[in-house]
């Protein structure tokens, strides 16, 4: 039978993923097809893809300032924060691990695992500095965790306070900066940086843990004696090259005008964007329409064609309530996240913000037809 | 084409109405409802997970969007609460009939117009005409779905598309071969989609931990035949469970929550000659003259009765009905439209001597 007739996509979700760049495919397609040895191999088929791990590996260092031997590749953003999280050999006489309440799943989860503590975030949803100097001071603290720039809302932490507090209470500060590659220079404050590809253009399946010098790992999966024996497994060559791509990118000029024009585009339709006044990622808009259910604006704007999200989402697809605004106190159904990256045009938005219009007018007029 | 929602269970049937109705040209958008957090049985069945993912990948199949809407906190309000309050008042409830009236045909039918949608199309077995104003049983008698449908308001039904009630069941799982959807040989959902065990005493224990429900088996004079650890186990009708020898085959013929009694009868107690029903939704409301039909099960028989006037009205039987159980449903028909129902609140009773000789069908 045939297919229903597909719309133009204009996909305003980056932050999910976002699609291959064509530098990207360059560099990853060989090896996929040609040169798809082992990188692990001693022979002749595994030269060349282990020449690529280690190209990729350069680039990640040089725009994390870190020595190339302290790039950890692993399977994505969440691998390498359970490395950070449960393989950090603490020094002294180690501690607790810390995390902020707006943080990702994929560092809340393992550190509630850990018997951890989550500090509380502002309104904007930012690490409340007092309350986590306050923590520091309680008790001996071995790593503290945030999330450096919010994958909901966009919103950047104050890294470089974070880190000077870290380091006058003798703690080591993880920075989750998945959402952070590829849209701003990549920030210097830290002991263990967490990177993925494929927000940014790369592919899924390669991310990165970077680590101070003197930061002492143990692996977490045991086998082979890949990077160094602290992360077991065969490498991906394909993605990996393509997170060194991502990582070499400049970040594309114009985010900031693109978010301009979609903010004060969804501020006529009476949105109220989240953070305002923060500092926040050039590539993230997240809006509440008060008084109407996120779900059902990014089901809507789907059904026009345009890719958004709610931020949350469970396992059956259904929408969730956001954490990340219940503990910056707004409400948690709200939400609705617009973002947008390097093949987004000023075309795209508007085409967004036109089907915006007409999803929210009709969401608001038709409240209680049949009640 | 106009835009066209289609409620996608992950079964063959909601399966095939989105085939259909892709291929009569429609702009359709697939969406399935979580109601509940139940985990489903070996088969898979209902609201779970694995559900979701069919219907996606059925939406997949046809290149339709789809999406999944959570609703569960409004069908524990509209549903699983009254389910449990309404076997705590001693009545036998209907949670089709209130997902129904509530979730799929307010809540859902509601977002799908506030989307831009012309109609919400769904798999249930029943007719509506093309003015969107009668509701008619479905061609296929043993799978009519009538009797769960008639809370949709008649505003709600001129919005309202079943495509599947001309077609036999084996006719839907041909075109669901025909479309090559994964869910062509998916067996029938089951009774309680959020009690996946079937066990309704077991949930409303859990439900309600402190609710004591035993209590006695009385007979019709208040003599103590034994006892009970539950009177919400038990409906108007019921003979397994009583665990009773007195003679006679024992059926449940009244329960008093406030007692906690259960009184027992013989078969003779149980023929009704009417019944006083609530919360009516009329389509086209009879005279109290005219001789209609009413339907007080699933799947019973049609009974011929006149329906009197007024908020709560009798109905009354031609002839008398075995074991009307109050909180299921009444559902009045004129020939196979469907002409309103509502909630059985009482039984009205036969005179001693009335009951016929025939011998009640299985109950």
């Amino acid at each position: 039978m045939s297919r229903a007739a597909e719309p133009r996509l204009v996909y305003l979700d980056h932050n999910a993923t976002s699609p291959p760049r064509p530098e990207v495919l360059a560099a990853a397609m060989p090896l996929i097809t040609e040169f798809w040895g082992n990188p692990g191999s001693s022979h002749r088929a595994g030269q060349r893809p282990a020449a690529a791990v280690e190209e990729a590996r350069e680039a990640v260092a040089l725009a994390a300032g870190a020595r190339p031997k302290d790039v950890i590749f692993t399977s994505g953003a969440t691998e390498a924060n359970h490395l950070a999280l449960r393989g950090l050999v603490p020094g002294g006489l180690g501690g607790r691990v810390i995390c902020a309440a707006a943080d990702h799943p994929a560092v809340l989860e393992p550190v509630r695992a850990l018997g951890g503590v989550v500090c509380p975030v502002d309104s904007a949803g930012r690490v409340r500095l007092d309350v986590l100097e306050a923590l520091l001071a309680e008790a001996p603290t071995s790593l503290v965790s945030v999330i450096a720039a919010n994958n909901e809302t966009g919103a950047l932490q104050p890294v470089e306070a974070l880190y000077a507090l870290t380091q006058r209470h003798g703690a080591r500060l993880h920075l989750d900066a998945a959402q952070w590659v590829g849209r701003l220079p990549l920030p210097t404050a830290w002991d263990l940086l967490t990177l993925t590809a494929h927000k940014a253009g790369g592919l899924k399946g390669a991310g990165a843990l970077v680590i101070r010098p003197d930061v002492t790992l143990q692996a977490q999966q045991l086998g082979g004696s890949q990077e160094r024996g602290r992360r077991a497994g065969t490498l991906n060559p394909a993605a990996i090259a393509s997170l060194g791509v991502v990582a070499a990118s400049p970040p594309p000029p114009d985010l900031a005008a693109l978010q301009a024009r979609l903010e004060s585009g969804a501020e006529a339709l009476g949105a109220v964007i989240t953070a305002q006044r923060a500092p926040r990622l050039p590539n993230t808009t997240h809006v509440r329409f008060p008084g109407l259910a996120g779900s059902l604006v990014v089901f809507g704007l789907d059904t026009h064609g345009v890719c958004a999200s709610v931020g949350a989402a469970c396992s059956s697809g259904a929408a969730k309530p956001s954490h990340v605004l219940d503990a910056m106190g707004l409400p948690a159904t709200e939400g609705v996240r617009l973002s947008v990256g390097w093949n987004t045009s000023e075309a795209d938005v508007d085409a967004a913000l036109s089907a915006l219009a007409v999803v929210v007018e009709g969401l608001r007029g038709a409240e209680e037809l049949f009640g | 084409m106009s835009r066209v929602v289609v409620a996608m269970s992950g079964g063959v049937d909601s399966s095939v109405v989105a085939g259909l109705l892709v291929e009569a040209g429609h702009e359709v958008i697939g969406v399935h409802m979580k109601l509940h957090d139940a985990e489903t049985d070996a088969a898979g069945r209902c609201c779970g997970l694995d559900d979701a993912l069919d219907a996606r990948r059925v939406a997949e199949r046809l290149g339709i969007t789809f999406h999944v809407m959570d609703l569960r906190e409004a069908f524990r309000q509209s549903v699983m609460e009254q389910f449990t309050e309404t076997y705590l008042a001693g009545a036998t409830p209907n949670p089709c009939v209130s997902c129904n009236g509530v979730l799929k045909f307010r809540v859902l039918l509601q977002r799908a117009v506030a989307l831009g949608a012309s109609h919400l199309a769904t798999g249930h077995y029943a007719r509506v005409d093309e003015s969107g104003r009668t509701l008619s049983r479905a061609v296929d008698e043993h799978k009519d779905q009538t009797y769960f449908l008639y809370p949709i308001t008649p505003k709600a039904l001129a919005r309202v598309m079943f495509p599947l009630g001309g077609l036999k069941k084996d006719e839907v799982r041909e075109h669901a071969r025909r479309l090559g959807l994964l869910t062509a040989e998916k067996p029938e959902s089951q009774e309680i989609c959020f009690i996946p065990d079937q066990d309704h005493a077991g949930f409303i224990q859990r439900e309600r931990p402190e609710e004591d429900g035993s209590g006695e088996l009385v007979d019709a004079r208040g003599r103590v035949l034994g006892t009970h650890d539950g009177y919400w186990r038990f409906t108007v009708g019921q003979r397994r469970g009583l665990g009773l020898s007195i003679g006679q085959r024992a059926y449940v013929t009244h329960i008093d929550p406030t007692t906690r009694r259960v009184i027992v009868g013989g078969e003779g107690d149980l023929w009704h000659r009417g019944l006083v029903g609530v919360g009516w939704v009329w389509h086209d409301r009879p005279n109290p003259e005219e001789r209609v039909t009413a339907r007080i099960r699933h799947r019973g028989a049609l009974v011929p009765c006149f329906v009197e006037a007024g908020d709560s009205p009798a109905v009354h039987f031609e002839e008398p009905a075995w074991a009307v159980a109050p909180g299921q449903a009444v559902v009045i028909y004129r020939g196979e439209q469907v002409l309103g129902g509502g909630t059985i609140r009482r039984a009205l009773t036969s005179a001693p001597g009335d009951a016929p000789a025939l011998a009640p069908e299985a109950a």
